[in-house]
């Protein structure tokens, strides 16, 4: 009786209703009373009971979906950040993804636009996002789609954003194409080199599935969603104890034991999915899920049992012989329940793969445990006999590089010390993994780059106490890293505990050695400790001198760093020199078409245009930049966000040239190009935008640009905070524009508030903080306060000359002008003798380092003339 | 804005002419009726977490150019539970008819979430099941409306319906047995 009368149903509803009162035991003998010989009533009321449970779940959540689905549709044509919702494109447990495009006049972007649900606290999310998205942004591989921003719907509601991938995902993708066991495997090696080269970057992504790995109409695999699995956890824990399995209803299909367990995630993580996702493409079976349904029974199975050799399962008579024996053992090393039992890497996965491919004898055999002893033995018998090896190759290369069988014979050893090396870096990345791991760290819910980075720091020494060249390799690298989050004094530390132990082995003038003392002076520079940073360049300049091919890649950054000192010192002819000679080299083949120098071939002009524009060479300067987004354009195409900045800088050029019509055409394909390719969030994006609005001064267009520098303030804020040196040079940019409008009383304290970042942030001794200073001095002046002025010019000169080691410094000049000019103002005599003598300085410097046509040069003699 | 002046007393006022009284509600029925909807979308179990604000919208422009009698808070709120669920059925009507298009997706989601058996179209046999209630039980099925679909309380419900809390909490018992069992019978 589906269809009861309200009559019937009155009866039935009573009957139900006492029923439910009494104990379980009691409700037979009452029914049967009840319902007497009424057998339709009796089967009602019966099949009630059955399902009868006194909780809303059900209905709440149809409804709650339904509503969802409502509000997620709703979310079509609104804006979420600077994205354009387009339509959504998928839904899940997790929340929705649309295909969304980035809101711009003259570009269109589209990105795949995650929203997140589930409880989770999107202002840490956030915070998280913020604090990782530069590693997560150096995932540049053609086979992980980039995660490209994130942040907050209107709705509080965490969103990521990532390039958009139209395709089929993997398994469907295999079946639909009939793709043969070895077209597999060559497709999933793709996957497994772009696990590799994010685990590189200490990236983990714990979340592989055939759901996340798309493969496009060109037959290219594309790994979704990398780094988003930990920033989840991250935004889940604030106190609520969730985890994302408690969190949204998921399937546990893809996890590994360590997971299950809540134990550390590690490299071998992602080896073990991907060994599940091998195991699914090679047999169309999951290799847990066989007859059991619920997500208990596969987590049991997953913990327990061992799954069946995939040739036994897989259907189809043609593969199974092919699968049977190399692939079967390769996917069963993968699927070891002990992550140690493992492949180490993705890359030692991929190269097991390589081998079985080639016929080669694999590495994966049925007992793993005879094979890694065997193994251990191997390598560290290898171990030994390196050091020698690395000396000897040294010192072959630097003596008789020319003679050539010594040169083939160096290169295979260089070959064999470099997979050697490889694979200890491997084995090394997934100890610091674990090291990091949640048990082990006060915080449970997520390891951040930062104590990962802290873990491995701690560990490489006392690991590899006797390796120490890959140890002071992985030092170096782990410093580079800490420099990337910031973390200067971490930085140096690690670097300079890399440089003194391949000084200690003699391994210094090794490309190891060499990178090291690159990066070390790399993190000096950014400290603005430009005398400790030089001889560290010139030795590396000096060891690299004779390196050939890719690693006189080596030589051209020392040089450029050396070039990029000299000109913060002011020491222009010096680093013109420099550049002129770069350019040269890289002229010459092989360089000129090596992919390793590509970033240099279109940033050396670009950077010696700006030198030359500090020199006052114009034309010169703006020849050069067109020439580097000539090459940028050519190499990378014009929509990169390396022309872009090219075109800031051409922008900048123009303006100080006088240019100020082409300068705002520039600053503005600049900013275009920037957004298109980067994403609103981008600090690179705020850059462009400030270098606009400095165009649109000049132009004297000061309410765009006003509202221009609004939205600059705003970025830097939410990415620097309050007193980072770029809200300092915004806050004097913004004073500059005010000046300009003869507003030196709303300038003065902008400008006084730039240099309290500045000497906050550099300390006061420094040229931005004299530039602050310097304007500082400007806006008294503009006010008529002359005494003031001159008191503050007079320090800020003291300071320059200190900072310019010959006392010839532009802004030593330009310094000496302002005073002048504040003292001719006072028009008493002996100021008017002062600042004749100082007019007369500011010129001598200027036509030293400055070309003719420089406003500086052209002032201090129009001046001095006026006497 | 005046706490004091209750929804109830707007909508009279309102009835009555004046019309600041409707300056007044305005407000006060979207933020009734986002508190009312944010219960079941802000689900404390998570899953469902969206704001329903564009959804709240939605409801609320229908209700205000139905041009339907704006007696009081029981028609109110009768009013937006009602109006609450068709747009639910209606979007789900329209998603069925795009899905069977069928189109090349990116699924970045777990689309592993089958455990719960979710699909959007429950709705829709939610939808048939209280409407073949409502011809049984019409008390108890109009119950069942305003507390799921209304997010009403107990009070609120037994209010709208002149009944008590305690009957409310029998219809709704015997109501949801009831849908569950058409929703999962089959």
């Amino acid at each position: 009786m589906s269809n009861p009368s309200p009559e019937q149903w009155k009866k039935i509803r009573a009957v139900f209703e006492s029923a439910i009162e009494l104990p379980v035991s009691e409700r037979a003998a009452f029914l049967a009373g009840a319902c007497g010989d009424d057998r339709e009533l009796l089967a009602e009321v019966e099949s009630l009971l059955a399902i009868y449970k006194d909780d809303d779940d059900l209905v709440n959540r149809v409804v709650g979906e339904a509503a969802q689905s409502v509000t997620e549709s709703m979310r079509t044509g609104t804006m979420i950040g600077p994205y354009r919702i387009l339509e959504p494109i998928g839904e899940g447990g997790m929340g929705s993804v649309y295909l969304a495009e980035r809101q711009d006049e003259t570009f269109e972007m589209r990105v795949a636009l995650k929203v997140v649900r589930g409880g989770l606290d999107s202002r840490r999310l956030r915070e998280r996002f913020h604090e990782e998205r530069r590693i997560l942004a150096a995932l540049d591989h053609p086979n992980i789609a980039r995660v490209l921003d994130g942040g907050s719907t209107p709705d509080d509601l965490p969103y990521f954003v990532m390039e958009y991938v139209e395709g089929e995902r993997i398994d469907h993708y295999c079946e639909r194409q009939e793709l043969s066991v070895r077209e597999k495997v060559v497709l999933f090696r793709t996957i497994c080199d772009a696990v590799d080269h994010a685990h590189r970057q200490l990236i983990v992504h714990r979340d592989i599935k055939p759901a996340n790995i798309l493969v496009t109409r060109d037959g290219q695999a594309k790994l979704l969603d990398f780094g988003i699995a930990k920033l989840l956890e991250a935004g889940g824990g604030a106190g609520r104890g969730v985890t994302m399995t408690g969190m949204a209803p998921m399937t546990p299909d893809y996890a590994s034991p360590e997971q299950i367990r809540g134990e550390p995630v590690t490299t071998a993580t992602d080896v073990h999915a991907l060994g599940i996702v091998l195991y699914e493409l090679m047999t169309a079976r999951h290799p847990f899920r066989g007859e059991v349904t619920t997500a208990r029974e596969v987590e049991d199975a997953l913990l327990e049992s061992d799954p069946d050799s995939p040739s036994a399962v897989v259907s189809s008579r043609r593969s199974a012989p092919q699968i049977a024996g190399d692939l079967d053992n390769i996917i069963l090393k993968a699927l070891a329940k002990e992550p140690t039992r493992r492949y180490p890497s993705a890359a030692e996965l991929s190269a097991d793969l390589e081998r079985y491919l080639l016929g080669h004898p694999v590495a994966a055999r049925p007992s793993t445990f005879l094979y890694r002893a065997g193994k251990f033995v191997r390598r560290n018998a290898i171990g030994v006999s390196i050091a020698g090896l690395v000396a000897a190759t040294i010192l072959t290369a630097s003596v008789i590089s020319t003679a050539a069988y010594l040169r083939a014979e160096r290169s295979l050893v260089e070959a064999k010390l470099q997979r050697d090396r490889l694979e200890d870096v491997n084995d090394f990345l997934a100890a610091m993994f674990e090291a990091a791991s949640p048990k082990k760290t006060q915080s449970p819910e997520t390891i951040t780059a930062r104590e990962l980075l802290d873990a491995g720091a701690e560990r490489v020494e006392e690991e590899l106490a006797d390796r120490p060249d890959i140890a002071a390799t992985i030092q170096a690298e782990i410093g580079r890293r800490y420099f990337d989050l910031s973390l200067f004094d971490k930085a140096e530390e690690l670097q300079r505990a890399a440089v003194a132990k391949f000084r200690a082995i003699d391994g210094i003038s090794s490309p190891e050695g060499a990178k090291a003392l690159i990066y070390l002076a790399g993190t000096l520079i950014d400290l603005d400790r430009l005398d400790e940073a030089e001889p560290l360049l010139r030795e590396c300049a000096e060891i690299s001198s004779g390196y050939e091919g890719d690693q006189y890649v080596y030589q051209i950054e020392s040089s450029m760093r050396l070039a990029e000192i000299q000109k913060i010192r002011g020491e222009n002819a010096e680093a013109a020199e420099r550049y002129e000679k770069a350019l040269v080299a890289l002229s010459h083949e092989p360089v000129a078409s090596s992919p390793e120098f590509k970033t240099w071939r279109s940033s050396v002009p670009s950077d010696y245009g700006l030198l030359l524009e500090r020199m006052g060479r114009y034309e010169e300067a703006e020849a050069m930049m067109r020439r580097a987004i000539e090459i940028a354009t050519r190499e990378s195409g014009e929509e990169h966000s390396t022309v872009g900045s090219h075109c800031t800088s051409l922008a900048f050029i123009l303006g100080r040239a006088g240019k100020h019509e082409e300068r705002v055409r520039f600053a503005s394909r600049a900013l275009a190009i920037q957004e298109k390719a980067l994403g609103e969030d981008q600090i690179e994006v705020a850059f462009a935008r400030q270098n606009l609005a400095d165009a649109l001064v000049a132009t004297g267009e000061f309410d765009e640009a006003e509202d221009l520098y609004a939205k600059v303030h705003a970025s830097y804020k939410s990415a620097y905070g309050d007193r980072h040196h770029h809200v300092g040079t915004l806050l004097n940019n913004v004073a500059n524009s005010l000046l300009g409008r003869e507003k030196p009383g709303r300038a003065l304290p902008k400008f006084r508030e730039a240099a309290a970042i500045y000497a906050d942030a550099f300390g006061p001794d420094h040229q931005y903080t004299a530039i602050a200073n310097h304007n500082v001095s400007r806006s008294l002046h503009a006010l008529g306060k002359l005494a003031e002025a001159e008191e503050s010019c007079r320090a800020n000169l003291a300071t320059r000359r200190k900072l310019s080691r010959t006392g010839t410094h532009p802004d030593v000049a330009r310094s000496l002008i302002l005073l002048g000019t504040i003292l001719r103002d006072q028009g008493d005599e002996g100021d008017e003798v002062e600042a004749e003598k100082h007019f007369r300085e500011a010129l001598r410097i200027a036509e030293n380092e400055l070309s003719e046509g420089h406003p500086l040069r052209m002032q201090a003699a129009e001046l001095l003339q006026g006497h | 804005m005046s706490s004091d002046r209750s929804v109830t007393n707007l909508l009279q006022a309102w009835r009555g002419g004046d019309q600041e009284a409707l300056q007044e509600l305005l407000p006060q029925v979207y933020q009734e009726l986002r508190s009312l909807a944010t219960r079941y979308f802000r689900d404390e179990r998570a899953g469902h977490t969206l704001q329903p604000t564009a959804l709240v919208h939605e409801a609320f422009m229908r209700l205000a150019s139905a041009e339907v009698a704006w007696n009081d808070r029981a028609h109110f709120f009768a009013i937006a539970a009602r109006m609450m669920r068709r747009i639910l059925v209606d979007h789900a009507r329209e998603k069925g008819a795009v899905k069977r298009g069928g189109r090349w997706m990116q699924t970045t989601l777990d689309d592993g979430v089958s455990i719960a058996g979710e699909t959007p179209e429950e709705i829709l046999e939610l939808d048939r099941a209280l409407d073949k209630f409502m011809e049984i039980d019409p008390r108890a099925g109009k119950a069942a409306e305003l507390y799921y679909f209304g997010g009403l309380t107990y009070e609120e419900t037994g209010e709208v319906l002149a009944i008590s809390p305690a009957t409310v909490d029998r219809d709704l018992r015997v109501a949801r047995t009831w849908l569950r069992r058409e929703l999962t019978d089959e």
